[in-house]
């Protein structure tokens, strides 16, 4: 695939907006997940899971979608490819396992939003699940925002062949030598 | 493959294992924790996860009938 300058630049901006965005948009679904579960105020408690599954359906959803796109997009139009680097791949891996738990789980808060409107009780509303998720999730996106940072080194077995096909093609030539070009 | 690769997936292994034995040994996980289908509020599910079926209404005798009589 290829990009023009303009478009890779472009690109590269939506990857980082998105998944900068994903970022905060889990850290404030932690910091509502831990008043549903430490606030003592009913009305308090029974608003928050409403909230999570509004925050879930139009913020974490749109962007983590976004993230994963625009993620597979910059990979593939740049010489870091999608499967030549180690850590492109760990990124691809948590990035998909991550959109695919929230697909799933946005069930269950849907399932507590319903509990939180009718349940009279604060025990029968409160769950400590979103601030499970909220924080795992945390975790593994800042493990994907240090890799983008840091980029380990590290070729996986198909990269080292990608390498020496393009070597060997360019006999010589400063093609394919050298970092690639970078991006977060 | 570097080192830093060995460990992560060490440490997804190491997650991986704990949520089967989680798993093995009863703690519940996911939608079903929270009554399902999203229609029956928790404070309805019993522990066994049933809703108490129609009529039961906490053990109530039906009407003209005294708790210890036929």
């Amino acid at each position: 695939m290829r990009l023009s300058a303009r478009g890779r630049k472009l690109t590269l901006t939506a990857h980082v907006v998105a998944s900068v965005g994903w970022l905060g948009a889990v850290a404030a679904t932690l910091v509502l997940a831990v008043a549903g579960i430490a606030s003592q105020d009913v009305q308090t408690v029974r608003a928050v899971y409403p909230a999570l599954e509004v925050m879930g359906w139009y913020a974490l959803v749109p962007l983590s979608l976004a993230s994963l796109l625009s993620g597979l997009t910059i990979s593939l139009a740049s010489s870091w490819g999608l499967l030549q680097h180690y850590w492109v791949v760990t990124k691809l891996v948590i990035n998909l396992v991550a959109t695919f738990v929230l697909l799933i789980y946005m069930q269950t808060l849907g399932a507590l939003a319903n509990t939180a409107g009718s349940a009279t009780e604060l025990s029968a509303i409160r769950s400590s699940s979103p601030v499970l998720h909220a924080g795992a999730a945390l975790m593994l996106l800042l493990a994907a925002a240090i890799l983008s940072i840091y980029k380990p080194p590290g070729r996986t077995r198909y990269g080292w062949r990608k390498n020496q096909s393009l070597r060997a093609a360019s006999s010589g030539s400063s093609a394919g030598r050298g970092r690639p070009r970078e991006y977060p | 493959m570097p080192r830093w690769v060995k460990a992560a997936v060490a440490v997804v292994l190491v997650l991986v294992v704990v949520l089967v034995i989680g798993r093995l040994t009863g703690v519940e996980h996911g939608p079903g924790l929270h009554g399902g289908d999203g229609q029956t509020p928790a404070s309805q599910v019993s522990e066994d996860g049933a809703t108490p079926p129609a009529g039961v209404e906490g053990h109530q005798p039906p009407p003209g009938v005294e708790h210890g009589q036929p």
